[in-house]
């Protein structure tokens, strides 16, 4: 069971022809639509590698590490890849998607904020994605009707204590803005499978086939919630974690009854916070280190250290009527001395999704039967959970194997029935394996370097590299000479070694003020900040906004001062010396109007993003508004690596394995030469600013 | 004022609230800052909480 | 019981073997087309056919009625009143003929389930294996051994679990074909087939103690002796739904689908009126 194998997953089986056939011609899902592709006509396939390395890639490559890595060198090119300021991920693949930067297509960052939000700072959201507008809901005050806001999207109905909804609801938007280069090929009669391509939740759905990526959130509706069950009461202490939840287990005769956590809300009825659960049993065997689990109708055994396969499990949200169907997997931590249970988030599942995933809406349970049941959740390495100590190094090894075979498995099944012009695929592990090994296993100056850890642990990420190498040499195998394969990463990796505050940073230059009776640290939310009298505060990951007059609620710099203060800070955050070092903690200041060439979204952005030095980055912790005391310090948290800094230290990788018939240099720049393959012109790339203007 | 509890106003932000509050058609000044302060209330108790916030954006890593 | 499922068993097994290898919508129609046969035989050597001809001309003339009075109540009231009652009576007429079928319905319904409603475990697809025990729980666990054949791998430490009587191995098939897994309690021997296969052939996801409803209802393999020290054998087998215009769904029913509609395009072959 460690190496899962998913019953769902055999479902086409080898014996029975014809679903065989259909799975292979609409399952395996890369069937043309339209027409048979005729001979010689150019295709392409484009591998997104997130988090690849120039660096560490060069070097395995001259020690022989990667060798169809290196056949690409030779036959069409290896450079580096200009990323996106700033390199988060979800901006630089908006780049690469749109052709356009950040003013146009509108991300900035991980996190925006809400400024329709009646706090001072306006509330932070995942930035790629928007919940839908509140709706109004018919309720009944005696006889009496009356419409009230409701949370629910829409019109809809309070009747006897459940709400139905009515008529417009609305699901989650997508809040990237831009036309997607893959618009262009099928406007152009290419026929496009996109699959998880990040900052495409909801999918925008103008290819033949779209898998959403990098946004998608659990079931849930969060980046990702893990449950753990301990009977050591210690593990309980850190209760108050982020990413998941820990819960003490009580074990009685051998028998533990847990609970699986689903929507915070059920939406069918009117009772508020009204969480939806779903209940199993595990029976431990009193000698053995092993225990039988029972997940509604689903029985198996695990031995102590194992993973089960996917299992679903259902929400109830009106009895015998509807339920909330999604999947989990069950790791069997430790059975004694003490009880350990680490289950998933709980992921929308790809047999039966809850929410749209794919295009068409049926596509990833084509996937899920070809290639079998898969994370849907974006970015699902665990990270929280090694950070938080549920997981040690090999509990997070083995998950993140599991998350990034399943990717391959899909991807070599996607491969072999591909018969469409154009393919992009996305492989997330590198990224997330990065962030938290890279610090601590390839940098013995990172402050958290352990160095028998990095003896031991060292090869972890040259071997996930190996790994897609050999996807490299699936697809050069598997591809014709008239087929253009392009890899290329979003950005660079390095080590986090230092941690800077950027909101203690405001404050201790006056910028940002805290209410009197209160004073540093400020765990979070800006909690006894006095917005009168603040002038910029952070907020995202390097976002730094100024408390603007008719903008914020609070505000209070007029709007006539605003460019010299932004040039102020600009200077000061420059002049900033990290004393750890004696070298700038800061290289770079992108100022939204004068970086940002782009137009049509520039005002979601921060009105200034910060290009931390390499190996310095902005503190998670003031990303929501936390103000500690410090205003540089040791990282010394188990996420060693990052890629957020000046985006000028982090670029990304290119290889090809023939020279493109355009030159790309750039995220910005990339699109327009995948459609330059096709002989398409007319892509944004960069070299002029665009205005965008919705529709 | 407001049963006991005293708050201090700014005298140009007082002689704006009695004013406006007559205009209004408040019976005191007392009914009309309990008005205004529950509007703003129930806007803030509205919105959705910190907590609500924390649990859907900590699970990304980048975020401790 | 037993022997009529021996017998039962032999015949689905040759009946559905050439079908063994081909998507079970073939096998299915196959069996659904010999099923509307027999039902339709059946109905007209247990149903009155007289006076069910009878009493559907008695409907046909009441609808008739209506759309000639249309415009008289009374006399649209009157046919939907003796609409009504011969329908009761056609329900009437066509009860014996169901009370006949019901139990070779049952019956074929069971083999069916056994062949179309689970999917064959893959070659290193792991299942459980559980085993439930009679007697008081004691919470000790009892002399209880598996042994298992080539071709089958016990891949987990045994799991006893005092409170269902149980006892249950995680196992996998590492070579295709039927196996035979033997369970030794207090000394008795038992056994259970394991199926590593695609194809369609008899899978019993349990084997159950003799009593007339779980050999009616689990026929795929002798009952377990009675009074023996074992109550329950069970190996988890996936289930298994049918594709049928592009919906997945159960083989059943597609089967009653299948089977009501052959049975109608062939009632007037055959002479029988329903």
């Amino acid at each position: 069971m460690t190496a899962p194998r998913d019953v769902e997953q055999t479902a086409a089986g080898a014996m029975h022809p014809a679903p065989c056939i259909a799975a292979l011609l609409a399952v395996a899902g890369l069937v043309a639509c339209g027409g048979a592709r005729a001979e010689g006509d150019r295709r392409v396939i484009v591998l997104g590698m997130d988090g690849l390395d120039y660096t560490l890639v060069r070097e395995l490559i001259d020690a022989g590490r990667l060798p169809n890595f290196k056949r690409l060198e030779q036959s069409g090119g290896f450079s580096p890849l200009e990323t996106a300021a700033s390199p988060q991920s979800p901006v630089a693949w908006s780049n690469f998607i749109t052709g356009l930067d950040s003013g146009g297509h509108g991300i900035f960052d991980f996190l925006h904020r809400d400024l329709s939000d009646p706090l001072p700072f306006g509330m932070p959201y995942q930035a790629t994605s928007k919940a839908p507008p509140r709706g109004r809901i018919l309720r009944f005050s005696g006889l009496l009707p009356h419409w009230e806001e409701s949370e629910m999207s829409g019109r809809s109905l309070e009747i006897g204590g459940w709400v139905l909804p009515l008529w417009g609801a609305e699901g989650t938007q997508l809040a990237r803005h831009g036309t997607p280069f893959w618009q262009r090929l099928e406007e152009h009669g290419i026929r496009s499978s996109v699959l998880r391509m990040p900052a495409n939740y909801p999918p925008v759905g103008v290819a033949q086939r779209e898998l959403s990526g990098m946004g998608t959130p659990d079931l849930r509706g969060t980046s990702g919630s893990f449950t753990f069950y301990s009977t050591d009461r210690r593990q309980f202490l850190k209760r108050d974690v982020t990413g998941g939840e820990i819960y003490p287990a009580d074990v009685v005769d051998n028998v533990f009854n847990g609970t699986i956590y689903g929507p915070a809300d059920n939406p069918v009825t009117a009772e508020p916070d009204d969480e939806l659960t779903t209940e199993f049993i595990v029976y431990l065997d009193a000698e053995n280190p092993a225990a039988k689990f029972e997940v509604g109708s689903t029985q198996f055994i695990l031995r102590q250290g194992e993973w089960s396969d996917w299992t679903a499990v259902e929400f109830e949200l009106l009895p015998w009527v509807q339920s909330l169907p999604g999947m989990v997997r069950f790791y069997l931590k430790s059975v004694r001395p003490q009880f350990e249970l680490y289950i998933t988030p709980v992921q929308i599942d790809p047999l039966e999704p809850a929410m749209p995933i794919s295009v068409p809406e049926s596509f990833a349970t084509e996937l899920a039967r070809s290639s079998g049941r898969f994370y849907t959740q974006e970015m699902p390495e665990d990270t929280k959970a090694i950070v938080h100590g549920v997981f040690d190094i090999d509990d997070f090894l083995s998950q993140a194997h599991i998350t990034g075979q399943e990717v391959i498995r899909q991807y070599r099944q996607v491969l072999r029935g591909w018969n469409d012009d154009f393919l992009f695929y996305y492989f997330g592990n590198a990224d997330q394996v990065s962030h938290v090994l890279w610090g601590w296993t390839l940098d013995p100056g990172h402050p958290a370097h352990v160095a028998d850890l990095h003896e031991r642990y060292r090869d972890a990420i040259p071997q996930i590299y190996e790994e897609l190498d050999a996807v490299i040499g699936t697809t050069l195998e598997h591809i014709e000479l008239d087929t253009t394969l392009i890899v290329m990463s979003d950005h660079g990796f390095t080590s986090w070694r230092r941690e800077f505050h950027l909101n203690t940073w405001l404050y201790e230059h006056g910028y940002l003020r805290l209410a009197r009776g209160n004073r540093l640290p400020v765990k979070e939310f800006f909690q006894g900040v006095a917005w009168p009298r603040t002038r910029a505060y952070g907020l995202g990951i390097s976002g730094l906004y100024l408390n603007l007059e008719g903008r914020e609620r609070n505000g209070v710099v007029k709007p006539g001062e605003r460019d010299a203060l932004l040039e102020r800070i600009e200077r000061e955050l420059l002049a900033t010396i990290d004393p750890a070092t004696g070298m700038p903690a800061i290289t770079k200041v992108y100022i939204r109007e004068r970086d940002f060439h782009d137009r049509g979204h520039i005002e979601i952005g921060p009105d200034i993003i910060v290009g931390y030095a390499k190996g310095t980055r902005g503190s998670g912790n003031d990303a929501l508004g936390g103000i500690p005391q410090e205003v540089i310090d040791d990282n010394l948290d188990d996420w060693s690596g990052d890629h957020i800094m000046d985006h000028r230290t982090v670029p990304g990788i290119l290889l090809s394995n023939r020279p493109l018939a355009r030159p790309a240099t750039s995220l910005q720049n990339l699109g327009a030469a995948i459609l330059a393959e096709f002989g398409i012109g007319g892509f944004p790339d960069g070299s002029q600013p665009i205005t965008v203007q919705e529709n | 004022m407001f049963g006991g509890s005293r708050i201090k106003l700014d005298k140009d932000l007082l002689s704006r609230v009695r004013k406006y509050a007559r205009i209004a058609g408040y019976s005191s000044v007392e009914e009309f800052i309990t008005h205004a302060l529950e509007k703003e209330l129930a806007v803030l108790e509205d919105a959705d909480s910190e907590d609500d916030i924390r649990k859907k954006l900590q699970g990304l890593g980048y975020i401790s | 019981m037993a022997t009529v499922n021996s017998l039962l068993g032999v015949f689905f097994d040759a009946l559905l073997y050439p079908f063994r290898t081909l998507h079970p919508m073939v096998g299915l129609t196959f069996v659904s087309a010999i099923a509307a046969v027999l039902m339709l035989l059946g109905y007209k050597a247990t149903s009155n056919q007289p006076a069910v001809e009878a009493v559907k001309r008695k409907i046909a003339a009441g609808l008739f009625e209506i759309r000639l009075f249309n415009d008289d109540v009374v006399a649209i009231l009157r046919a939907q009143r003796s609409i009504l009652r011969h329908n009761l009576t056609y329900i009437g007429l066509n009860l014996v003929p169901m009370l006949f079928m019901l139990v070779p319905f049952v019956l074929v319904v069971a083999q069916l389930q056994f062949h179309y409603g689970y999917r064959g475990l893959e070659v290193g697809q792991p299942t459980t294996l559980r085993v439930t025990v009679a007697g008081a729980t004691t919470g000790e666990a009892p002399e209880i051994t598996l042994e298992v054949p080539a071709g089958v791998r016990v891949d987990s430490p045994r799991v006893w679990i005092p409170s269902l009587q149980e006892a249950a191995w995680r196992i996998v098939a590492e070579t295709p074909g039927a196996h035979e897994l033997r369970v030794t309690v207090d000394g008795q021997i038992f056994t259970k087939r394991l199926v590593a296969s695609g194809r369609i052939e008899r899978r019993a996801p349990e084997r159950l103690a003799a009593g007339f409803l779980n050999q009616l209802l689990y026929p795929a393999e002798p009952p377990l002796p009675s009074g023996a020290a074992v109550t329950a054998i069970r190996v988890d087998y996936p289930s298994r739904d049918v594709g049928l215009f592009g919906f997945e769904t159960h083989w059943l029913i597609v089967f009653f689908i299948l089977s009501v509609t052959i049975a109608f395009a062939l009632k007037g072959r055959f002479g029988v009126t329903i």
